[in-house]
């Protein structure tokens, strides 16, 4: 490698760039929840000055995430994370898979923990001894035996060291599977109750975006907690319709979408359908009587009024009710804030009667010539559903990559890696001397605690110590 | 209703624990070491007899769910994460000096949840958003992790005393009322390693959950910002620590740092922000 590109190498793998990064980030993200993102222009230049907000847009302030610098950030912070972790990776699997089980006094000098014993023999049955007690404690044990010196070597998660890398290739890993989420799309779609699409406008650009199925919603519901009054449930009945074949239904809510193709479809919204559908409850009484006839009915749905030859028809229903200057009705919103209903009266031989009932009004507008009194009880108005659709072939990418993430920090935290070094030299044949060492990445007391109960082991069995 | 009333004997124990501690910093005998213990495991057995009757009578109700769902029940909630944080950590290690720090904010919470008129404390209905098994995972997870942090806060704020008062040394008059220094340290990190992975786990069952609900597992509201600039913090902490073997003060300085951004996470975001959150007010 030349001089330069060392350097280069250096400037990615070292840790100091880390925290400046993660810092730096930390900064820029409290930009971003600090300035309101992707909102309207009024919106701005009602919280900021014209100039302000000039300087905010230019900068991408204002739909902070998505700014090509930040983005850049991010990718620089990939970066060197990919590098750290590969610069540290060699070095790591060396020290994992290079054991030598014998205790050179050189290695000892490396070694945090030392301990030295003096034993009067050490029978092979002291030895099987000392072998099961580093198995239990340990693991079981490497034996070499060099001249007449013989070496144990036990050593316990020895996988630990590589934590670092899990944790971080989960974090790569999460990345990879956001970047393949870029394939995938975010829109949303309204679908009236017994009307079915394929089309779904697309959120970021309001493009149309055609798939190769349909949807129908079938029915939309929200449901209320009794006591409180509160909606508890938002539920759309959908059909998948699939080359001409219902292949699937589902009731949805928040929180439980239907997946069909890769495609989830969420509960958002909810409204009533334009064009004033739905049905309506009405009561026709005959002028001087009491008692009248209840009818449920839709729009241009002639129907026979109970007990007559007349017949009736709901000609338009208005959700909220409101005339202009020119005495046109239109309906102010899609709330069923003041709910009417134009109904035409067809008796045989006269001339068709017609007239205006409101809900919230049940004597308004009810003429004495008329030959029924209609009250309007009860408006069903039709719903729509607004649904999110969404394709993100990155997600599971993204769950296996936060599973890296769990696992390596798991390991990291909770995973320590044991070795111990135990070397008995003959020196004659009344002492042998015991020298115990050994290393730990976690919880150095209990490690040392360890040496000690070893040592202790040896010298309890070992009939005599000096 | 009987619940209020035990959170509210809770909260009246938990200010005598705070009195109780007090003392103890200034007579420093076992006595008051013992009252301690004894007021804090009473305390506690309310706060969870209450909570738990909550959880019961929110079934009564005919909308029954865990009393995490609103800023009476999770302060109320972390409150009780926090004294099992804090409990794990006195008997494990024997030191009672971090609860005259710790019990003021847990009484001032469940005081100020209990009192002011800012915080609704019935027992409402869950709105749809929030039906999910995720609302448990999400929350428990979190803020046992925000926990987590509140005792390692609390013990770095004794490091920095100590250093300033006795220097770096490891041994001094203080004796056994305020712990070495060395193992102040190691109780900040185990601390924040404890609550960065609980926070990891928290911020992806949130982001699972999202995926169900919103489905989009990230949005960049400003609570999952403040959550990752929070995972960012801790994850310097921990890089400083285990790779460049920071220790002592910049470690108790850093932990501090992390805590603020705990607090703003969990509280700041909802009252100076605005987001998909909202609903945690």
């Amino acid at each position: 490698m030349s001089v330069f590109a060392k350097k280069i190498w250096r400037f990615w793998v070292s840790l100091r760039l880390t925290i400046f990064l993660l810092i730096l980030l930390s900064a820029v993200c409290v930009i971003g929840t600090v300035v309101p993102q992707n909102e309207s222009e009024q919106l701005y230049l009602q919280a900021y000055k014209p100039s302000t907000y000039a300087v905010l847009r230019a900068t991408g302030a204002t739909d902070l995430y998505h700014a090509w610098w930040f983005q850049l950030l991010l990718g620089a912070f990939t970066l060197n994370l990919i590098a750290c972790s590969l610069h540290r990776l060699p070095r790591v699997l060396r020290h994992i898979t290079r054991i030598d089980p014998v205790l050179t006094d050189e290695r000892m000098g490396t070694l945090a923990h030392v301990r030295q014993i003096r034993l009067s023999r050490f029978t092979p049955d002291d030895n099987a001894r000392f072998q099961h007690t580093l198995k239990t404690h340990v693991a079981s044990p490497r034996v070499v035996d060099q001249n007449g010196t013989v070496f144990f070597f036990a050593e316990s998660g020895r996988f630990a060291p590589l934590s670092f890398f899990v944790t971080h290739v989960g974090i790569v890993v999460i990345i990879i599977g956001v970047l393949v989420g870029a394939f995938g799309f975010q829109g949303f779609m309204n679908l009236a109750e017994g009307e079915s699409s394929s089309v779904v406008i697309d959120k970021q650009n309001k493009a149309q975006r055609q798939l190769d199925f349909m949807v129908r919603c079938d029915k939309f519901d929200v449901l209320y907690y009794e006591t409180a009054g509160m909606p508890r449930d938002y539920l759309s009945t959908l059909t998948i319709i699939d080359n001409g074949h219902e292949v699937l239904t589902k009731t949805i809510e928040v929180n439980d979408p239907l997946t069909y193709k890769g495609i989830y479809f969420y509960q958002s919204s909810y409204g009533i359908a334009s064009g004033g559908g739905g049905e309506v409850l009405l009561r026709f009484v005959r002028p001087g009587q009491q008692e009248g006839t209840e009818h449920r009915v839709s729009v241009n749905q002639r129907f026979t009024i109970a007990g007559t030859q007349d017949e009736g028809e709901v000609e338009m229903i208005v959700p909220d009710f409101a005339m202009d200057g020119n005495g046109q009705v239109f309906s102010r919103s899609q709330e069923p804030k003041n709910p009417a209903v134009r109904i035409a009266i067809y008796s045989p031989g006269r001339q068709p009667y017609r007239l205006w009932s409101f809900a919230n009004f049940p004597d308004f507008h009810q003429k004495p010539d008329a030959p029924y009194a209609v009250h309007f009880l009860q408006y069903y108005p039709r719903y729509y559903t607004g649904l999110q659709v969404t394709r993100d072939p990155g997600v599971w990418i993204v769950w296996v990559g936060c599973c890296a993430l769990i696992v390596g920090i798991c390991m990291s935290f909770f995973w320590s890696h044991r070795r111990v070094w135990v070397r008995v030299e003959k020196k004659n044949d009344r002492l042998y001397v015991v020298t115990l060492a050994g290393t730990c990445s976690k919880n150095k007391e209990a490690f040392h605690n360890l040496l000690n109960r070893l040592a202790a082991v040896l010298t309890h069995k070992g009939a005599s110590s000096c | 209703m009987l619940s209020s009333k035990l959170l509210g004997i809770a909260t009246f124990l938990y200010l005598i624990c705070m009195a109780v501690h007090f003392i103890y910093l200034f007579f420093r005998t076992d006595f008051f070491k013992k009252a301690a213990l004894i007021l804090i495991g009473t305390a506690f057995c309310a706060h969870t007899a209450g909570l738990g009757l909550r959880w019961y009578e929110s079934y009564q109700l005919g909308y029954g769910h865990i009393p995490i769902s609103n800023f009476y029940e999770t302060l109320v909630s972390l409150s009780w994460t926090t004294v099992i944080i804090y409990g794990v950590i006195v008997l494990r290690y024997k030191i009672h000096v971090f609860g005259a720090l710790l019990f003021p904010i847990v009484s001032a919470a469940m005081a100020y949840a209990s009192l002011s008129p800012n915080v609704r404390d019935e027992i409402a209905p869950l709105i749809p958003a929030l039906q999910s098994n995720w609302l448990t995972y999400h929350v428990l997870t979190c803020f046992f992790g925000y926990s987590a942090f509140a005792v390692s806060f609390v013990t770095s704020i004794v490091y920095l005393v100590k250093t300033r008062t006795t220097g770096q040394r490891q041994h001094d008059a203080s004796g056994e009322l305020i712990p070495s220094l060395a193992l102040m340290d190691d109780i900040m990190y185990k601390t924040v390693a404890v609550g960065f992975l609980l926070l990891t786990v928290g911020i992806i069952t949130g982001s699972v959950w999202a995926h169900y609900a919103w489905g989009s597992y990230w949005s960049w509201d400003p609570k999952e910002t403040w959550s990752l600039i929070t995972w960012f913090i801790y994850a310097v902490f921990l890089h400083a620590r285990l790779t460049r073997g920071w220790r002592g003060r910049r470690m108790a300085v850093v932990s501090i740092i992390g805590f603020c951004c705990v607090l703003f996470t969990f509280l700041g975001v909802n009252y100076l922000l605005s987001g998909l959150h909202s609903y945690a007010r």
